[in-house]
């Protein structure tokens, strides 16, 4: 029964997809929705079932030959490492269907993007063969695409476009990067093979090769650069906005919650594991790079007038912190990085299903034309005070345990990184506050919020359950925590290994 | 004997040239216009024919090789058996240019609607194939001359079907130029072959080559090879469209009929790179290594020229021209970086196929916009993504696999060029072909947000397709498409 726990997540959504696409419009919400809640109840008996001493394992393996010659299977399993991202996904879809159940335009097309969006993601997360991974990586850009260029707002051609170009640029360099390991791999054990896992023993040449940068430093730019970008990373942030401020509701609640946790979870996959040398060598520049994303992510959030803006810049920030945590290179920093993964998603997630339930009525991001509002919306209100708490970790929440495992692995690895993004944090709090401050407080300066109404059945539905895991994961993190320590304890060490007998001096391709 | 031998193997051009003439014997009989269904039908028996008769060859094929033993014939019979050379390639692609001859039969009734007498168009069609048929199996150099012919000529004609068209003229009178001025090359590297090894025999040219080279023969000889060399890149360059000869490209499948281009880009295209295979991989197979850095380099130059090119165009049809400029480098890049120890036309061939599917479905639907909307402009796609979902459906389709993204066939196929180049450690063309695509994706992402993102013009006339037939053509290329997504295993690599 076991056997094929993890096939359904990927299938059931794109036959929902076809189903959709194919049944009358007045279905299509109900397909969308009922085949999230399947994958999400499929994830109670994948968590029960996760064997967590077995997490460096792939668990429910399976694996079905695709093209022969070139060692290309269809391979999909679950290890500590995609587990929480996978359950992740499949709780955040229902949330952003239920926070497009207003959505009017092309309803169809909307919920089988989203149908699309969820297959293709659950995949990246799934995958074990390498070349799957990618398939299911860049078939993500292409319903994200649609939802934010025609459902998006005034700008969503432009930024879509962005969006996609930003990352397609990346992905590349990471196919680059995939050519040169298989190549290798092929060359050292004379058959191809697309394995995650086998590709990682590969040995690529520490030589210097171009400009002072050998095979291993190559390959492990091509896959980093196309993680940092996804994550994103400072200098390469900048189609995070728009695509955030642009996207539909539904849309930026799975970007932000799900697709930008693929460039951290790719680091952590492919990343450190093809190029651990180089990740030993480049950790100062790209942990700089995050402590700048940090705090500038943070200063610019402080400075916006628009909402979405504000949580865009803020996730510049958060997930600047959980690329330090992987920089810390210590099982504190790494395991604070994959809960504060899973945070952001929580908190932000909710943090733009509440904006999104806002602009429903006022049509407006902008914070001028708000204020006031915690006395017409006292729930809302609530749930936005709950949810910033969260954001910007109060203790017992759960951003709290994120960020004080990351600043535990960070002063552990380096004081001076550890002390600027405790500046970071505190700026966090400055932004959140301001969110909350100008929309909750103050007087009611437009008489359209005297009408507002508040959160309705639906909303309850999401925003209950996203409150109580924020409980749960601030108050017991060990029930999450658990099911992969040793996959995380033990990461540092593994990685290592693969390279061990490089020493020997061969030089491979 | 006469059958099994000659009969048979020629029976797929055979049928082509039968059916073509009975066309033309049937339009003087039947006169102007009348019989339409009887001539179409004619014609559409000609490629369905002649994949019948493929399938009866590659059935031949497989129970006993067609050896050639020159004694069991008199001389001349032998003499032209040994003109031409049946594999297991040649008949795929044989499939493949009867499908697209099909594909482009069925746009040409249903889109070509302002003649009223189109059994000239069939029959045009028909002789193109036929000389694509020569051009891809011949094994001698005097063949490929004659199938380049049959094949060009009567494309010239039907590039300038529209007699009283400027641009249809401009577009005739540009290709006419240039492609005799490329058969003109062709011609002389031809005369140097001759010369040099006294035989037009392709195989027995590749033999020559390979002892010349191995003996390290004297410097007049590789000279006048490398001289042959260099005049067949550039007369195939100029069929295949690389640059820097792709000039006449954008203006001749701009003013050529919708329909036509469509073929001239999936079926000529195929027969061009079918040829260029046979040339460089089997004749010139051992010298190919020494000059496979000028061809990677003709290859890159190609991709880069067409894809920036293709980003400051507004009218879809030059898009795709350039666009199919980019494509033939990215094919020439699986001729350049092959292994000419161990030859894989595995990448080359399931590019080829997607490519041309992907062509030729594109080329059907810009041939309904056309005829609803008068013109290809970008604008002409605004609003159209919900107005017609399953024909926007499908241009998506078409244009992901033009751009390579996957999960479709057009990412596969550039995946397959790209490792067989990165197998042969040539890294930096693979870095530099990834980065070409991503210029490329920028173009095919405006046409995809004019499909879906823009708003309708207004006072745009709505999209109808009159002639069912098309989506005959537009459905059955992205089930194609689709299928050979589904199985990229199928030219085993």
């Amino acid at each position: 029964m076991w056997a094929n726990m993890l096939l359904p997540l990927c299938v059931i959504p794109l036959i929902a997809t076809v189903g959709v696409l194919l049944l009358p419009t007045r279905w299509s919400k109900v397909i969308a929705l009922v085949s999230s809640l399947i994958g999400l109840i499929l994830c109670i008996p994948i968590y029960l079932g996760f064997d967590s001493i077995q997490s460096q394992t792939m668990q429910w393996a399976i694996s079905v030959p695709w093209i022969k010659s070139l060692g290309i299977r269809f391979a999909i399993g679950l290890d500590g490492l995609s587990f929480p991202l996978v359950l992740l996904t499949k709780l955040m879809m229902p949330v952003a269907v239920l926070a497009s159940w207003n959505e009017q335009r092309h309803q169809k097309a909307f919920m089988a993007c989203f149908l699309a969006l969820d297959a293709a993601m659950t995949g990246t997360f799934l995958s074990t063969d390498i070349f799957f991974f990618y398939v299911f990586w860049e078939a993500m850009l292409i319903p994200m695409l649609l939802l934010i260029g025609v459902w998006g707002s005034d700008q969503r051609v432009f930024a879509s476009l962005k969006f996609f170009i930003f990352t397609f640029f990346g992905s590349l360099l990471m196919l680059a990067a995939i050519f040169t390991v298989f190549v290798a791999a092929k060359a050292q054990t004379g058959v191809y093979s697309a394995d995650i896992a086998s590709l990682t023993k590969t040995m690529l040449s520490p030589e210097p090769l171009w400009w002072g940068l050998s095979v291993q430093d190559l390959v492990f730019w091509g896959f980093t650069i196309a993680f940092l970008i996804k994550v994103p990373i400072f200098p390469v942030h900048t189609w995070l906005p728009d695509a955030h401020v642009q996207a539909p509701t539904g849309g930026s609640i799975l970007l932000a919650a799900v697709l930008l946790k693929m460039g951290t979870y790719g680091l952590l996959r492919f990343s450190i594991p093809f190029g651990n040398d180089s990740f030993f060598k480049f950790t100062p520049l790209i942990a700089i790079l995050s402590l700048v994303g940090i705090l500038y992510g943070a200063f610019v959030a402080f400075q916006q007038t628009d909402m979405k803006k504000l949580v865009a810049y803020s996730s510049v920030s958060h997930l600047g912190l959980v690329v330090l945590g992987i920089c810390s290179r210590n099982p504190e920093g790494l395991t604070g990085a994959v809960i504060q993964n899973i945070n952001h998603g929580l908190s932000t997630g909710a943090l733009f299903f509440l904006v999104g339930f806002l602009y429903d009525q006022r049509h407006s991001r902008k914070f001028a034309d708000y204020g006031g509002l915690a006395s017409v919306l006292p729930w809302f209100s609530f749930f936005i005070v709950f949810v910033a708490c969260s954001s910007m970790a109060v203790p017992g929440l759960n951003g709290f345990i994120g960020e004080f495992l990351i600043l535990l692995g960070s002063f552990k690895a380096q004081k001076t990184w550890g002390m600027i993004a405790v500046l970071g944090v505190i700026f966090g709090a400055l932004y959140t506050l301001t969110l909350v401050r100008k929309i909750l407080f103050g007087p009611i300066t437009s008489p359209e919020n005297r009408n507002l109404k508040d959160l309705s059945l639906k909303d309850y539905l999401v925003l209950i359950p996203l409150s109580l895991l924020m409980l749960w994961i601030g108050f017991a993190p060990q029930g999450l925590l658990d099911k992969m320590k040793p996959s995380l304890e033990n990461y540092w060490k593994n990685p290592v290994s693969a390279y061990a007998d490089r020493s020997n001096g061969e030089n491979p391709s | 004997m006469i059958l099994h031998y000659f009969l048979i193997p020629a029976a797929p051009v055979l049928s082509l040239i039968a059916c073509a003439i009975l066309l033309i014997c049937l339009e003087i009989v039947t006169g102007e216009g009348k019989a339409k269904t009887l001539k179409l039908l004619v014609a559409l028996l000609g490629p369905a024919s002649s994949m019948l008769a493929v399938s009866v060859v590659s059935k031949t094929l497989s129970e006993s090789t067609i050896e050639i033993v020159q004694s069991d014939f008199p001389a001349w019979l032998g003499e032209f058996l040994a003109t031409y050379q049946l594999d297991s390639f040649t008949l795929v692609l044989f499939l493949a240019i009867s499908f697209f001859t099909l594909l482009a039969l069925v746009y040409s009734e249903a889109f070509l609607t302002d003649f009223s007498e189109k059994s000239e168009i069939f029959s045009l069609l028909l002789f193109v194939a036929a000389g694509m048929m020569v051009l891809v199996s011949a094994n001698s150099l005097l063949m490929v001359f004659m199938g380049l012919e049959l094949m060009s000529l009567p494309t010239y004609v039907l590039v300038g079907l529209r007699k009283n068209d400027i641009r249809a003229s401009e577009a005739a009178l540009k290709y006419f130029l240039y492609g005799s001025f490329a058969t003109v090359l062709l011609v002389l590297a031809i005369a140097f072959l001759y010369g040099s090894f006294g035989t037009l025999h392709i195989s027995q040219i590749t033999a020559l080559t390979r002892l010349q080279i191995t003996s390290a023969s004297s410097g007049s000889a590789s000279l006048s090879l490398a001289a042959s060399m260099a005049l067949l890149a550039v007369a195939l360059g100029f069929k295949i469209g690389l640059a820097p000869f792709h000039l006449w490209i954008p203006d001749t499948y701009q003013g050529a009929p919708t329909p036509i281009t469509g073929f001239m880009g999936s079926a000529i295209k195929l027969a061009g790179f079918g040829l260029a295979f046979k040339v460089f991989c089997s004749m010139f197979n051992s010298v190919l290594s020494q000059h496979s850095d000028i061809l990677g380099v003709l290859a890159l130059v190609t991709m880069f020229v067409g894809n920036l090119a293709a980003l400051r165009q507004s009218n879809l049809k030059r898009i795709f021209a350039y666009s199919s400029i980019s494509h033939a480098g990215y094919l020439f890049l699986a001729i350049a970086a092959i292994n000419p120890q161990n030859i894989q036309r595995g990448p080359l061939l399931y590019y080829l196929l997607v490519y041309g599917l992907m062509f030729l479905g594109t080329f059907g639907i810009l041939s309904v916009i056309e005829n609803n909307r008068g013109n290809l402009d970008l604008n002409r796609l605004n609003g159209l993504g919900f107005e017609k979902p399953l024909l926007s459906a499908c241009l998506l389709l078409f244009i992901l696999t033009a751009a390579g993204i996957p999960p479709t066939a057009g990412f596969l196929a550039k995946y397959f060029v790209f490792l067989e180049a990165a197998s042969q450690g040539k890294m930096t063309w693979v870095v530099l072909g990834v980065m070409s695509s991503l210029i490329g994706v920028y173009y095919y992402l405006q046409i995809i947000a004019h499909l879906y993102m823009k708003a309708p013009l207004s006072a745009m006339a709505p999209i109808q397709v009159t002639h069912k037939a098309a989506w005959v053509g537009i459905l059955a290329s992205a089930a194609g498409v689709i299928y050979f997504a589904m199985r990229p295993g199928l030219f085993a690599f």
